[in-house]
C-alpha cells in the first residue's frame, strides 16, 4: 500500500486541464516546393474549448478541442503558363497537320498568391491519453550538489505528472468556399499585375481575352482535382503537413512541456521556522484516473 | 512581384510590310531547284548577316525555319557576351519540294532577304523578299483592333481590312483559322478583309507584290476590356 495518496475530482481535473490547455501556443513558418508550385506559410495558434472525460480504464479523453489559427498566412507561387498568342498554319501538310506554320508567341512568368487565413478555427476531435509521472532532474543542477544545495539554488529535482497522449486526432482544416473564390480573384489580380503598365490597352485586352477562366488555369497548374478549397485544404493538411505538425506539437505540449501537477523531491513538509526546511523523499510516484477522479500515489523514504 | 518581360515591338508595331519583316510578319518561299544558296539578311540597304541554304533532294527537312532576328541580332551568350551565330547556326537545309520560312522572333525587325545560288548562273532566279511572286507567301498577324489599308506597292491593288476587338478577359479566346487572300494583277481577292485580333492573314502572291498594311484608324473601344464575344 502506498504511503501517500492525493486525489482530485473530475471537476478539479478539468480546471487543471484548462490551465494546461491555455499554456499551449505554437508558431512556425516554413516553405516547400511541390513540382509545379511552391508554398510557404507562417502560423501561430492556440487551443480553446474541449471536453474532458476520465475513464475507469485509466484513460483521459479530450474531445472537440478547438485549434484557433491566430495567424495563418499562406503563399502559393507558381509559374503562370502565360499568355499565348496562337500561331497558325500557312501550308497544311495533307498527311500530317501543318507543313509550314507560324509558331505561338508565349509570354509567361512566376506569380505568387498571398492568402490570409488567420482566424480560421479547426478541431482536434480526440486526444486519448494516460497520466504519467516523470522524475525530472533539473539540467542546471550540478552533480556534486546535495538536495539542500539544489533547493537553495532553486533547482530541486521534481516529480511531474503529465497527460501523456496515446494518440491525437486532428481534423482537416475546413476551408470555406469563400476562400476558394478569394483565391481565384487574387490569381486574376496577380495575372493582371504581371502586365507592364506601359502596355497599350488593346494589348492587355487581347492578352487577357486569350486566357481561359482562372479556375481552369489554377486547376491546370496546381493539379487541382476538385475545388480550390479542397486544394488548399490538402496543401495545408497533407503537403505542408500542418495536421502532423499540430499533432506533434499538442502531444509534446501535454506529454512533456506543461505538467498538470508537480512535486519537489524531497518534498518540503515543514518550511516555517528558523531552521532549514524538513523534507521527505518521494518514491514510486504514480498517477491514474477513474471515472470520478485523478489519484496520485507514492512512497516516502 | 516582377512584371512580365514582353518584347515592346510585339504591340508597338501596328503596320506590316512584306519587304521589311517584323515580329508579326513572315515570308514563305519554295526554293525548288537543288543547289547551295547564299542568303543575305538586310535592313534597308545594309547587309546584317549572311546565311546558307542547302536545297538538297536528300534533305528530310520539309520546312526550313529561318529566324532572321536570331541570325541578324542574336541574344548575347555567356560572360563574354559573344553574340555571333556559329557557322552551324547560319546553315540550313531543305528538300527541293519543301519551303523556307523567313520570320522574325523578336526585336525591331525591318528585315528583307535576298537568296541566290552560291555559284550564280544567269538563268537561276533570285529570291528577293521585297518582291514576292510565283505563289510566294506573306503572312501577317495583326493584334491591334482598327481599320487598315492594304496595298500592293508594285501595282495599284488596294484592300480594306478591319480587326475586331477581343472578347472579355478569361474567355479562352482563340483566333479563327487564318484568312487567305490571293494577290493577282487584278488586285486582292477578297478586297474586304475582316479579321479577329491575332488571326492569321495569308497573302498568296501570283503577281509581283510587296504587301504593305497600314493602320488607318485604331479602334480604341470603350475604356477597359473589350466585350465582344466573337470566337
Amino acid at each position: 500500500m502506498s504511503h501517500l495518496t492525493i486525489a482530485a475530482s473530475e471537476n478539479a481535473f478539468r480546471q487543471i486541464f484548462t490551465l494546461v490547455r491555455n499554456g499551449f501556443t505554437f508558431a512556425k513558418s516554413d516553405s516547400a516546393t511541390f513540382g509545379p508550385f511552391s508554398a510557404s506559410y507562417s502560423l501561430a495558434l492556440h487551443l480553446e474549448k474541449g471536453t474532458v472525460q476520465l475513464n475507469n480504464d485509466g484513460t483521459v479523453e479530450i474531445k472537440a478541442l478547438d485549434v484557433v489559427w491566430d495567424t495563418l498566412l499562406l503563399k502559393v507561387c507558381f509559374d503562370f503558363p502565360g499568355f499565348t498568342i496562337p500561331g497558325f498554319c500557312i501550308i497544311p501538310d495533307p498527311w500530317n497537320g501543318c507543313l509550314v506554320g507560324i509558331p505561338d508567341i508565349h509570354i509567361g512568368g512566376p506569380i505568387c498568391i498571398p492568402l490570409n487565413l488567420s482566424g480560421l478555427v479547426s478541431e482536434i476531435s480526440e486526444v486519448r491519453a494516460r497520466l504519467k509521472a516523470r522524475y525530472v532532474v533539473d539540467p542546471g543542477r550540478l552533480p556534486t550538489w546535495t538536495d539542500l544545495e539544489a533547493e537553495f539554488a532553486g533547482k530541486p529535482n521534481m516529480w511531474k505528472i503529465f497527460i501523456d497522449p496515446e494518440f491525437v486526432s486532428v481534423d482537416p482544416i475546413d476551408i470555406p468556399a469563400t476562400v476558394g473564390n478569394l483565391f481565384e480573384t487574387l490569381v486574376e489580380q496577380a495575372i493582371e499585375d504581371l502586365l507592364p503598365g506601359s502596355l497599350p490597352g488593346f494589348a492587355k485586352d487581347l492578352l487577357m481575352a486569350l486566357l481561359t477562366p482562372v479556375v481552369e488555369i489554377v486547376k491546370g497548374v496546381l493539379d487541382v482535382f476538385d475545388s480550390v478549397e479542397d486544394f488548399i485544404q490538402d496543401l495545408l493538411g497533407d503537403k505542408l503537413d500542418l495536421l502532423g505538425i499540430i499533432q506533434t506539437a499538442v502531444a509534446d505540449h501535454f506529454a512533456s512541456k506543461v505538467p498538470i501537477y508537480e512535486f519537489e523531491d524531497p518534498y518540503p513538509i515543514l518550511t516555517d521556522g528558523p531552521l532549514i526546511p524538513v523534507k521527505i523523499p518521494l518514491r514510486n510516484l504514480k498517477a491514474d484516473v477513474t471515472s470520478q477522479e485523478m489519484i496520485v500515489t507514492g512512497d516516502i523514504g | 512581384m516582377s512584371k512580365l518581360d514582353i518584347d515592346p515591338n510585339l504591340f508597338a508595331q501596328s503596320g506590316l510590310d512584306s519587304g521589311a519583316l517584323t515580329i508579326l510578319g513572315a515570308v514563305v518561299h519554295r526554293p525548288g531547284e537543288p543547289g547551295e544558296y547564299r542568303g543575305t539578311i538586310r535592313r534597308g540597304k545594309d547587309i546584317e548577316r549572311v546565311f546558307y541554304l542547302s536545297v538538297d533532294p536528300d534533305s528530310p527537312v520539309a520546312a526550313a525555319d529561318i529566324d532572321l532576328a536570331r541570325l541578324a541580332d542574336p541574344p548575347a551568350r555567356g560572360d563574354a557576351g559573344c553574340c555571333c551565330p556559329t557557322a552551324d547556326e547560319t546553315r540550313f537545309s531543305v528538300n527541293p519540294r519543301g519551303y523556307a520560312l523567313f520570320r522574325v522572333s523578336g526585336g525591331k525587325g525591318g528585315y528583307s532577304v535576298n537568296l541566290r545560288r552560291a555559284d550564280p548562273r544567269e538563268d537561276t532566279p533570285v529570291f528577293n523578299s521585297t518582291l514576292l511572286d510565283d505563289g510566294q507567301i506573306f503572312s501577317a498577324r495583326i493584334l491591334r483592333p482598327g481599320r487598315y489599308r492594304v496595298a500592293n506597292t508594285h501595282g495599284r491593288a488596294r484592300a480594306a481590312l478591319t480587326v475586331a476587338r477581343p472578347p472579355a478577359p478569361f474567355s479562352g479566346y482563340r483566333p479563327p483559322e487564318p484568312l487567305r487572300v490571293t494577290v493577282t494583277e487584278g488586285g486582292f481577292e477578297p478586297e474586304r478583309i475582316d479579321l479577329h485580333p491575332a488571326q492569321g492573314l495569308i497573302f498568296e502572291c501570283r503577281t509581283p507584290s510587296r504587301i504593305v498594311i497600314e493602320l488607318e484608324r485604331a479602334d480604341e473601344g470603350a475604356a477597359g476590356h473589350g466585350g465582344q464575344t466573337a470566337r
